[in-house]
């Protein structure tokens, strides 16, 4: 019987949260929208942050 | 302190962690050697909880420490910061700690492990750096539909990539690519129209351009020559990094309006800056006396409008929300008053 491969949580996190990112970036550079730091910076940072504590949740697992 | 690398050295030597302390902070004040020492043990040496090392490890643990501390050590010596050896140090502890963060591989074994880790780790730095800024630049040139999209598109394929074991190498190149398009996004940083240093100095008002753009340098737009008749005369400056300075002439009227990423805006006695700063300077002139209208789009600097270059006004800010009244600066002494709607805001 053919064994399925496990879910790797980091990848899948991590993909999601680029997808949004990369959508909002490219809205930013369709001219759809408009970013400024003060609502960029929080986007980016928390971006960062959920790789990270997701990195962290699947090292602890 | 992080990690507890003091408690884990004094129980090791045999001595108070008060001592240890005292000599890290004295360390770190030195020239920063203190700092690459604690990075170094933070990286190379095994927590609490990790399975007692054998002799060799212990040997080649201490090794690394020691080879770590001699070249810090030789490195505040032959200068501090200044010399070669420290960012070499700094890089290699930097690759350690990098390579276990993505791999989970603490830096155990021997020290060709070791080395062989930290030569990882330092690739890997090197490579994010060199696609940052290829990202940082593409974006600036125009480049930023295509780089979003291959944000999207790693984001995809590691999505995909999580249901057949994983892709985990892709996370770092991925955020390499996208932190620095979301700073060029939000500084709005437009690199078109070249690198350097550039200076217009037109000698009638028909010569004068209605816009001036600069990639990234020194434009300096000196309109001291130009015989402005009364009216508005309209200027664009656009810069996506660096420092901008108008030169306008004596009893011309300047107004000015501004909008820039990160940096800052210096119009004779007025100054403002931060992040996201949307500055407005609204000035009317007398009716036999010209205004000069300026538009900046400054991206990550400094936009300057004043009536002499001087050493102060060409190469010296003294930092946002520092209301200036320099010597010599001259002062927007033709306009007749300020409207209420002047003032630089931060978004």
């Amino acid at each position: 019987m053919r064994r399925t491969a496990e879910l790797d949580r980091l990848s899948l996190t991590a993909g999601l949260v680029l997808v949004v990112l990369g959508t909002v970036l490219l809205l930013d550079a369709l001219g759809v929208v408009r970013l400024s730091f003060g609502s960029m910076a929080p986007i980016a940072f928390a971006a960062v942050g959920a790789i990270l504590l997701a990195s962290g949740l699947s090292r602890g697992a | 302190m992080i990690g507890g690398v003091c408690g884990g050295l004094a129980r090791y030597f045999g001595v108070d962690v008060t001592l240890v302390r005292i000599g890290m902070v004295a360390l770190a004040l030195l020239g920063g050697t203190g700092l690459i020492v604690y990075a170094a043990a933070l990286v190379l040496v095994p927590s609490d909880g990790e399975v007692a090392p054998g002799p060799n490890d212990t040997r080649d643990r201490a090794l690394a420490i020691g080879i770590a501390i001699t070249l810090t050590i030789a490195g505040f010596a032959l200068g501090g910061f200044g010399s070669a050896l420290f960012p070499v140090a700094s890089l290699a502890v930097a690759g350690l700690a990098v390579w276990w963060l993505v791999s989970g591989e603490r830096p155990t074994g021997g020290p060709r492990s070791i080395a062989r880790r930290a030569a990882l780790g330092v690739a890997l730095i090197m490579g994010c750096l060199a696609l940052s800024v290829g990202s940082f630049f593409a974006a600036g040139f125009g480049g930023g539909v295509v780089i979003a999209s291959l944000v999207i598109a790693a984001g995809a394929a590691l999505v995909a990539a999580a249901f057949v074991g994983g892709a985990r190498w892709l996370v770092l190149p991925a955020l390499a690519i996208a932190l620095p398009l979301a700073f060029v996004s939000a500084a709005n940083i437009d690199l078109d129209g070249g690198f350097g240093e550039r200076e217009v100095r037109p000698g009638t008002l028909a010569e004068v351009k209605k816009d001036y753009r600069l990639g990234m340098g020194e434009l300096v737009i000196d309109l001291r020559d130009v015989k402005m008749p009364a009216g508005d005369h309209h200027v664009n400056v656009g810069l996506g990094a660096g420092h901008a300075l108008v030169l306008v002439p004596e009893g011309v009227c300047v107004a000015s309006e501004a909008r820039v990423g990160i940096g800052g805006v210096d119009v004779f006695e007025r100054d403002g800056g931060g992040i996201d700063v949307d500055w407005s300077d609204a000035r009317r002139a007398p009716g036999d006396t010209p205004r000069l209208v300026i538009d900046g789009d400054i991206g990550l600097g400094l936009l300057e409008v004043r009536h002499n270059r001087s050493r102060e006004s060409a190469n010296h800010y003294d930092g946002p929300f520092s209301d200036l009244d320099r010597p010599g600066d001259g002062r927007n002494d033709a306009c007749a008053t300020r409207t209420a709607s002047s003032g630089a805001s931060n978004g």
